[in-house]
């Protein structure tokens, strides 16, 4: 798939426009290009509900680990 | 393409690659003031701000910047006029800003918007970083990175937009006038950090049951002076990105509220305050080595809001002044308050934030801020201090709740009590040395190794 927005650098430097992936036409609203920004946003908040889960797997299992340690000599 | 604009892009570019150094002396210094049991996970914080706040303020904070200037509302205007009558920079409303935008990317006729993003981007870290510091220890990292997500991504953009931007509201209307973002960043920062400290509560063993504060020691203190020292550098950076070039017109330079500015001016500003600061740290707090590095910092934030236009005297004296009264606010925090802000980030930057808004209200009153000309007063500057204020109070209050509701802020205690790292990372990043004896100082002066102490505490925590 062909994805460069112009016909030639040249035409591309004359428009002064946007040139980036799926960058093309009015894309206020609607495109593909708002398609990659919802894809990013979901990466980011997928990540960020991963780090949680996985700290809070780690932080539960090192507590269970630790309660004897702590606990026996309270 | 003007040579003006490729100098433009190129000025700006330059500012971001050297405000990395914010992040490498922040990630030093909290590493530093840890102990050893903590400091990975003190450091993963800092590497992960990066990871978090960037695409949060990509997708949110850019188009916020522009779109709420006049308050809570967005105003989207569709010919691209805001709704005090700005033309020319104000860029609501056509959706500049946005992730989809022709401008939010590669762009043959806009050398400009990505470079200063990335400069917003860089004040978005350091609002994280500044929190990040004074919440170590105890905090889970996933915590730290949902907060630091909503301060970089949007808190602060939305106080930045209100009274450090073109058409804010702040402005336009009181003259308010925050030239290198004293509470802008510093302020909301650490304001945002003392809602957040509440919720959190302090160290495991901090304090006694007589009320007396026990001091626990950085693993590494020259760490911590030379993160500052780099953190320092950068804040050349810092300063010169607060500047927008106005090539075509005197004297070529211009303040974030357009309003004339020079280099030289803030380069006076930054260099004399430092060395106020530095003064006055080791004055009053007796030559204290942390307070004396500190006050550096205390004494630049608080001349930070008037860097454009205060005399360099002025700024050795206010400097000076302030690092002292930073170290005595720290004291009445940590002692009388009971907040237990590991890096007196809540001193350092909210207090002096505040005080230096406030500052330019006392020694710079009357000189016009804004595209509309305003007179600075003490009036207009407390106004935007209390707004500033309460959005930041506010907002790190209620998100560290909700995560305290949900178990999710703080770490279990036993994990606290053997170290962070541990449990997180499940090893010992300073092995060749084995488990040395954590030192803690109790409130007559007397040390002893921690163990018992934190044990006891840890008992009666249950």
């Amino acid at each position: 798939m062909n994805s460069f927005p112009f016909d030639s650098w040249e035409q591309g430097v004359e428009l002064a426009g946007p040139y980036f992936t799926w960058a093309e036409g009015p894309v206020f609203g609607a495109g593909p290009s708002v398609v990659l920004a919802i894809l990013g946003i979901a990466v980011s908040v997928i990540s960020a509900l991963l780090v949680t889960v996985r700290e809070d797997k780690l932080l539960n299992h090192a507590a269970d680990r630790l309660a004897d340690k702590y606990g026996s000599e309270d | 393409m003007s040579t003006a604009i490729v100098f433009t892009e190129a000025y700006y570019f330059f500012t971001v690659a050297i405000m990395w150094l914010l992040h490498v002396g922040f990630m030093t210094y909290e590493a530093g003031v840890s102990r050893r049991k903590n400091i990975m996970s003190t450091a993963m914080k800092n590497i992960m701000t990066i990871a978090v706040v960037t695409p949060t303020f990509y997708y949110l904070g850019w188009y916020v910047y522009f779109c709420m200037q006049e308050g809570l509302k967005f105003t989207v205007s569709a010919d691209g006029a805001s709704p005090a009558g700005l033309t020319g920079l104000y860029f609501c409303g056509d959706g500049y800003g946005l992730a989809w935008d022709g401008s939010a990317g590669p762009h043959l006729g806009d050398n400009i918007t990505g470079v200063f993003w990335a400069a917003f981007v860089l004040f978005s870290w350091t609002t994280g970083s500044i929190m990040s510091g004074a919440v170590i220890e105890r905090i889970r990292i996933s915590a730290y990175l949902w907060l630091t997500a909503l301060m970089g991504g949007l808190v602060w953009v939305v106080a930045a937009a209100w009274g450090w931007s073109y058409g804010g509201w702040l402005g336009v209307h009181f003259g308010y006038h925050d030239f290198a973002a004293s509470m802008v960043v510093h302020g909301v920062a650490g304001i945002f950090a003392l809602g957040v400290l509440y919720n959190l509560g302090p160290r495991i063993g901090r304090y006694d049951s007589n009320g007396g504060t026990r001091a626990f020691q950085p693993h590494n203190l020259h760490l911590t002076l030379m993160g500052l020292m780099i953190i320092f550098t950068a804040f050349y950076a810092f300063y010169a990105a607060c500047l927008a070039i106005t090539a075509d017109t005197t004297p070529g330079w211009a303040n974030i509220y357009f309003n004339p500015a020079t280099l030289s001016a803030i380069t006076y500003t930054i260099t004399m305050g430092f060395a106020g600061g530095f003064a006055g740290g080791y004055i009053f707090s007796k030559g204290d080595p942390f307070w004396t590095i500190s006050g550096g910092l205390a004494g630049v934030v608080a001349v930070s809001a008037g860097a454009d236009i205060y005399s360099p005297n002025l700024v050795l004296i206010l400097a000076f002044f302030s690092a002292g009264a930073c170290y005595y606010i720290g004291g009445w925090l940590e002692s009388k308050a009971r907040v237990d802000d590991a890096v007196g980030a809540v001193s350092v930057h909210g207090f002096m934030g505040m005080w230096g808004a406030l500052a330019v209200g006392i020694f710079a009153a009357g000189y016009p801020t804004g595209p509309a000309g305003v007179e600075t007063s003490f009036l207009g500057q407390l106004v935007g201090v209390t707004a500033i204020f309460a959005l930041s109070f506010v907002t790190g209050y209620v998100a560290s709740w909700i995560l305290k509701k949900l178990n999710l802020l703080r770490v279990p205690p036993e994990v606290e009590v053997e170290g962070l790292d541990m449990a997180e990372f499940e090893t010992d990043f300073y092995p060749e040395f084995g488990r040395a004896d954590e030192p803690i100082t109790h409130a007559d002066g007397s040390r002893e190794s921690a163990a018992a102490t934190l044990r006891a505490e840890l008992a009666a925590n249950r």
